[in-house]
């Protein structure tokens, strides 16, 4: 994206020092090689600075270190005629249909087709509890600057979509179905926090986005699980 | 199933693909639900959703097969997939169905007192002809359902899961596709049912399935708490009450299976079936005092609709059974009391599969009734005197518009359970020229 590389040129200067801050594994004293290359910068103090205890304080003031909510940034367009727009407002409502979905499926005794049980309720709580949030889209772009780095420097969502048309043979017969292919990736600041989530999709046409969009916002909330 | 490959928190999944490829086969399962209990579904949404849903929970569980949830559901739909399977087969064994009441109204017949020795007769020459007629239908029960195997295979693997209630699930599941394996497979469910893993939760909610009077009370209580508590104590109340719910779904399967023994096993050997059958009967009641309290459960009217199919499903099984049947209790009898319970079942859950795949049957099997005692009408007519004509010829004709509306209603279910299809676009030249 644009403003990704506007922001990037303006943040080497602090790169240095807070990737080793973040990337320390903290806590081995004089024999770590951090402290030692720290001892020349202005952190130094009786104990390494990048021990993990002083590790939240210091990305604390930057950074936000847990994953309560991301922003969703305006998708990168992979070919011409997709419908990123359109794919980025799908995105957010997909994140609350995530919970839709799990909150139905313990919110009745059985599954609806079938005399079999559904999910017990209190598993089905257990999991939309452990959900991280997916909160506002950004449409905006790089015209509102400050927005954008106060969003840069917290948890965001950047994609990318792109529609690959139906193919058909010279004699108009079917060669291949319309796919919709996205990726997503979660950061924050310069950082790559999680992902990438390739997805690709059979699909009707280049509006036909849901179901991708909720298979790429279930990947971004799942991030939790199984951790 | 490997008992290594086991998982200690169910809810944790290996990394977010297996979660992501979950959400995407539990999200189109719900779509393909939304679509079933549509009026009119289409075909192609539910095989759509049908094949999205199979697709990605095959795929998650192929990859992260240690995941305990993704397993569950692949259950779940594969017995879905099946129940499509089955309404197929029905549709195809269509004129074997029919063919089945016709046999059953011979059947009838050649035990009718009122009827004469010859007639009898005939119709007992008649039944034995429907009945090969109607072999294709009466396979049906006895074919080997393979989705069904392997879903049971799923929810077996889930009975050694840490978490006590997703055990408790998982059993009953695999109790009632037994059940719906066939007449071999009864006994099996019913051990299931009886297993460790599928004792109720605490001792306290099984007693309280038990005390109806203290349980109505206790419900009444909960429901007073349960609109002025905290979430959490509402949450609390919500699982007692659902194991409350479960474990009386647990007796209900319970007593379903045991009466179905009792009824395949009396043809052999007579047994207390009358008895077995008083106790399945009575869980309607059981079911009615535990669920006074609670109007807004959803649960409530899955409990009720789920009895009233399973009562359902064994009245028909009684009236398919010669050793059930009497002059007094005919099968006629018995379809018409299982066809009503059907009915009411599907007001409580409207367009519910199980019931309505089963009230199909039953009409199909009903419109054959109709159209053997149509037949009986017809060749009365030919020996009747003039007196008694008219009257004859009034009862057959209502008698073929009986008919002609069961088969009717039949072919309804059976289109909305398959989904009609898309119509076929015009082409333009089929709009003429002008």
């Amino acid at each position: 994206m644009v403003a990704d590389g506007a922001l990037f040129s303006a943040i080497p200067l602090v790169q240095h020092s807070f990737s080793e801050v973040l990337a320390c594994s903290g806590g081995r004293g004089r024999d770590c090689f951090r402290y030692r290359l720290c001892s020349q910068a202005p952190y130094r103090a009786a104990r390494c600075p990048l021990d993990r205890k002083s590790r939240p304080r210091l990305t604390g003031l930057f950074f936000a270190t847990q994953f309560p909510r991301a922003s969703i940034m305006t998708p990168s367009k992979l070919t011409p005629d997709t419908q990123a727009d359109l794919f980025a407002a799908m995105l957010q409502s997909s994140a609350e249909e995530v919970r839709r979905v799990l909150e139905r499926a313990g919110g009745s005794l059985q599954a609806r087709s079938t005399p079999l049980l559904s999910l017990p309720s209190e598993m089905a709580a257990r999991l939309t509890e452990s959900l991280p949030n997916i909160k506002g889209v950004d449409l905006t772009g790089f015209a509102k600057f400050f927005l954008y780095v106060k969003r840069y420097f917290g948890w965001r969502v950047e994609s990318q979509v792109g529609f690959c048309p139906a193919t058909k043979s010279a004699d108009g017969s079917p060669l291949t179905p319309a796919h919709l292919v996205a990726s997503a990736t979660l950061r924050s600041a310069w950082k790559l926090r999680d992902g990438p989530w390739p997805v690709d999709r059979r699909v009707e046409d280049q509006y036909d986005i849901d179901a991708v969009a909720f298979a790429i916002a279930v990947r971004i909330m799942g991030i939790n699980r199984g951790r | 199933m490997d008992a290594n490959l086991r998982r200690e928190d169910p809810l944790s999944f290996s990394d977010e693909e297996s979660f992501g490829l979950f959400m995407e086969g539990l999200r189109a399962l719900q779509l393909y639900e939304d679509e079933a209990s549509k009026e009119h579904p289409k075909r192609w949404n539910l095989e759509r959703w049908m094949q999205d849903a199979l697709d990605c929970l095959r795929d998650c569980v192929s990859q992260y097969f240690v995941d305990l949830l993704p397993r569950f559901y692949l259950g779940v739909v594969l017995s879905m997939r099946n129940q499509e399977i089955y309404v197929m087969r029905l549709q195809q064994v269509s004129s074997a169905c029919v063919a089945a009441g016709q046999y059953l109204a011979y059947r009838d017949m050649s035990h009718d007192p009122e009827l004469s020795s010859q007639e009898r007769e005939f119709a007992g020459e008649r039944a034995a002809e429907e009945s090969e007629i109607a072999r294709p239908y009466w396979d049906l029960a006895h074919r080997p359902w393979p989705l069904l195997k392997e879903a049971s295979d799923f929810f077996q693997s889930l009975l050694s899961a840490s978490n006590i209630r997703l055990q408790r699930v998982a059993a009953y599941n695999l109790a009632q596709i037994y059940g719906r394996r066939g007449p071999d497979f009864l006994e099996q469910g019913i051990k299931v049912l009886d297993a460790p893993e599928a004792k109720p939760i605490s001792k306290s909610a099984h007693n309280e399935a038990h005390a109806t009077t203290a349980k109505r009370s206790n419900f009444l209580n909960s429901l007073n708490v349960l609109l002025s508590s905290t979430p959490d104590q509402q949450s609390e109340l919500r699982e007692r009450i659902e194991d409350t719910a479960l474990d009386l779904q647990f007796d209900s399967l319970r007593e379903s299976l045991n009466v179905r023994v009792a009824a395949r096993d009396t043809a052999y050997a007579p047994n207390n079936f009358k008895e077995i059958y008083s106790k399945f009967a009575a869980m309607g009641d059981r079911i009615e005092m535990a669920m006074s309290g609670i109007d807004d459960f959803a649960f409530k009217r899955d409990l009720q609709a789920d009895f009233l199919t399973k009562l359902a499903y064994v009245d028909y099984e009684r009236a398919l059974n010669p050793a059930l049947t009497s002059p007094s209790l005919t099968a006629t009898d018995c379809l018409d009391q299982s066809a009503k319970s059907f009915l009411t079942a599907l007001e409580l859950k409207q367009h519910w599969n199980p019931a309505q795949i089963y009230l199909a049957t039953v009409r199909r099997i009903q419109s054959g009734v109709l159209e053997a005692r149509s037949q009986h009408a017809d060749r009365q007519l030919l020996t009747a005197n003039s007196d008694y004509r008219p009257i004859l010829e009034r009862e057959r004709n209502n008698i073929h518009q009986l008919q002609k509306q069961m088969a009717r209603e039949a072919d309804e279910l059976f289109t909305n359970l398959q989904g009609s299809p898309i119509p076929v676009a015009a082409s333009p030249n089929s709009f003429g020229d002008g």
